[in-house]
């Protein structure tokens, strides 16, 4: 009886938690008159109209967006990634730098990013970087590096060292235990780490707000432009909303089992 | 030979990622380190003059910036206490098990990964006095808030906006963490005659208090940055009541054209920002080694 009080007391947690989300995924489906008649209410015939508004409306460039969205989460999984495993390794395994370097990479993910955010924003013009996507890519490293080194070292850690050793007796340099040893068995670690980042990537807003405009826009700005002016199309922009967020629901789903160790910087093993 | 091979090996692996943090942070921060001694606006920011201390002095006296590094500081303490107290019960409600639990923890990671820009949309929305969800029901009851009206109906409707989101990170931490505990510990306590209360209070909680810590610390550091939501819906209104440090630099920055005053707070908070949060570095530097 009571596991079934505790199954409904998870159902009204979840309930209000998710309902953000929920509401403008029934926002979406709300024809404007059914949004704005007056008062909020229940009922209504759902319509494709908002997805049809944004899908094929040449005021708001859905595709843009989203390409670029992609290419800026993509493009950092691959710089991060590239740049992080060899790191993460040598910080493991060789203890380079030891606790100082850790914590020295800590620090950019710690710090507020608006504490970069005002030279960010005039050096990104005065190189001719504004409004593209490159500013994004070079924005967005001080978050992802430290979070990858943190979390792959933990992995790394994890493995064991006795194959790596022989290695390393056999004559293989370290390079070559890293590629052909340690990679493979770190693929775990690696899809976590470079999904995470990708929503990590795919979700930022305040650099995107700051250092594009329209060429080089996301879809969380593209869709916040949405709002400002007179008036807010609530229904397009709660489609647009929707849009974004699903293929972020699908990866998370993907790397849960990672979720506590990513979101704990390899702290928490989970 | 060889050390010296594995020396270089070392060197040229950390190389890049050192590298990139130099091109994408240490050097910002130097050039606006730069700023904060000149007399720059937006349209002039390469042929400038040196004006010593001033910027500081101005930081130092205006009002409204200190009022927002306060107001980060008091915002970021509140989310952590209530997402921690609510996020621990409702892992304590999912350990103690329920048909469907595991969709349930699935449908309990969505706020995780779901934009904060689409979380401060959605409550703009839902508290919209004319179309909103929130103001419809609050009507029937009789009663009329104007959620964004005064300075305290907005700093609780960010705090709820922040609940809301974040708790579930909260939770999902001390959530595995309550499913790694060893059973025989919790047993024991039960078997020696202790309600589940007790267990949790005396043996569960103590047991489990590095992990709080640490979800606790990152929800900090996090807070502090606190922008999307803010931009979303208040704007950092009514007046800069909610002008989060993240809010207000970048309301002045392009509104107000003074770069030198700003990047010198820039600076400002990264020291500030950087000292307050060093013991949070060593806490999870210190985890990892154990």
């Amino acid at each position: 009886m009571t596991k079934w009080l505790r199954l409904l007391a998870a159902l009204v947690i979840v309930l209000v938690l998710d309902f953000p989300l929920l509401f403008l995924l029934m926002t979406s489906f709300k024809s404007d008159v059914d949004i704005s008649a007056g008062q909020f209410r229940w009922a209504f015939r759902p319509v494709l109209d908002n997805y049809r508004h944004i899908f094929a409306n040449p005021a708001f460039p859905l595709w843009h967006y989203l390409g670029n969205s992609f290419v800026v989460a993509s493009g950092s999984v691959a710089l991060t990634l590239a740049l992080s495993i060899p790191a993460a390794y040598s910080m493991a395994r060789l203890r380079v730098g030891g606790a100082g370097l850790s914590s020295w990479f800590l620090s950019f993910r710690i710090l507020p990013p608006i504490v970069f955010a005002l030279p960010m924003f005039l050096l990104v013009r005065f190189y001719g970087l504004a409004d593209s996507v490159w500013s994004l890519l070079i924005a967005y490293l001080p978050a992802n590096i430290p979070f990858a080194i943190w979390v792959l070292r933990s992995f790394v850690r994890e493995l064991p060292v006795d194959i790596e050793e022989a290695a390393a007796v056999d004559g293989a340099s370290p390079a070559r235990v890293l590629v052909s040893i340690v990679l493979p068995l770190l693929r775990p670690g690696i899809v976590a780490v470079g999904i995470l980042t990708f929503i990590f990537s795919w979700n930022e807003f305040l650099y995107a707000l700051m250092l594009t405009l329209q060429r080089g826009a996301t879809m969380t700005v593209g869709t916040a432009r949405f709002v400002t002016g007179y008036s807010i199309l609530w229904g397009p922009i709660s489609a647009a909303a929707v849009v974004a967020a699903i293929p972020m629901l699908t990866l998370g789903f993907l790397v849960q089992r990672f979720l506590v160790r990513g979101l704990t910087l390899g702290a928490v093993k989970g | 030979m060889r050390g010296d091979r594995l020396r270089l090996y070392s060197k040229l692996s950390i190389a890049p990622a050192i590298a990139a943090l130099c091109l994408s942070a240490l050097y910002p921060f130097l050039f606006s380190l730069r700023l904060s001694f000149t007399d720059a606006t937006t349209y002039n920011f390469t042929d400038v003059k040196w004006v010593g201390l001033r910027n500081y002095l101005y930081v130092a006296r205006d009002p409204g910036l200190l009022y927002s590094l306060f107001f980060t500081l008091f915002f970021a303490c509140v989310v952590v206490i209530i997402e921690l107290v609510l996020g621990y019960a409702i892992a304590l409600l999912f350990d103690r098990g329920f048909p469907g639990r595991q969709i349930m923890v699935t449908l309990m990671l969505v706020p995780i990964v779901v934009a904060p820009m689409v979380y401060g949309l959605s409550f703009r929305l839902m508290l919209n006095s004319f179309i909103g969800i929130i103001p419809y029901y609050l009507d029937r009851m009789g009663i009329t808030v104007d959620f964004f009206g005064s300075t305290w109906s907005s700093i609780a409707t960010l705090v709820v906006i922040d609940v809301v989101q974040w708790t579930s990170f909260v939770f999902i931490i001390l959530y595995s963490a309550l499913q790694n505990f060893p059973p025989e510990l919790r047993e024991a306590a039960l078997v020696d005659g202790a309600s589940w209360l007790e267990a949790v209070r005396y043996v569960v909680t103590p047991v489990l208090k590095p992990t709080l810590w640490i979800a606790g610390i990152l929800r900090f550091v996090d807070a502090l940055k606190v922008f999307d939501t803010v931009f979303m819906t208040t704007g950092g209104g009514p007046g800069n009541a909610t002008s989060s440090l993240s809010i207000e630099l970048y309301n002045r920055t392009f509104n107000q054209f003074r770069l030198g005053e700003m990047a010198a707070f820039s600076v400002v908070v990264l020291l500030v920002v950087s000292l307050l949060l060093k013991p949070t570095s060593d806490r999870l530097e210190a985890s990892y080694r154990d």
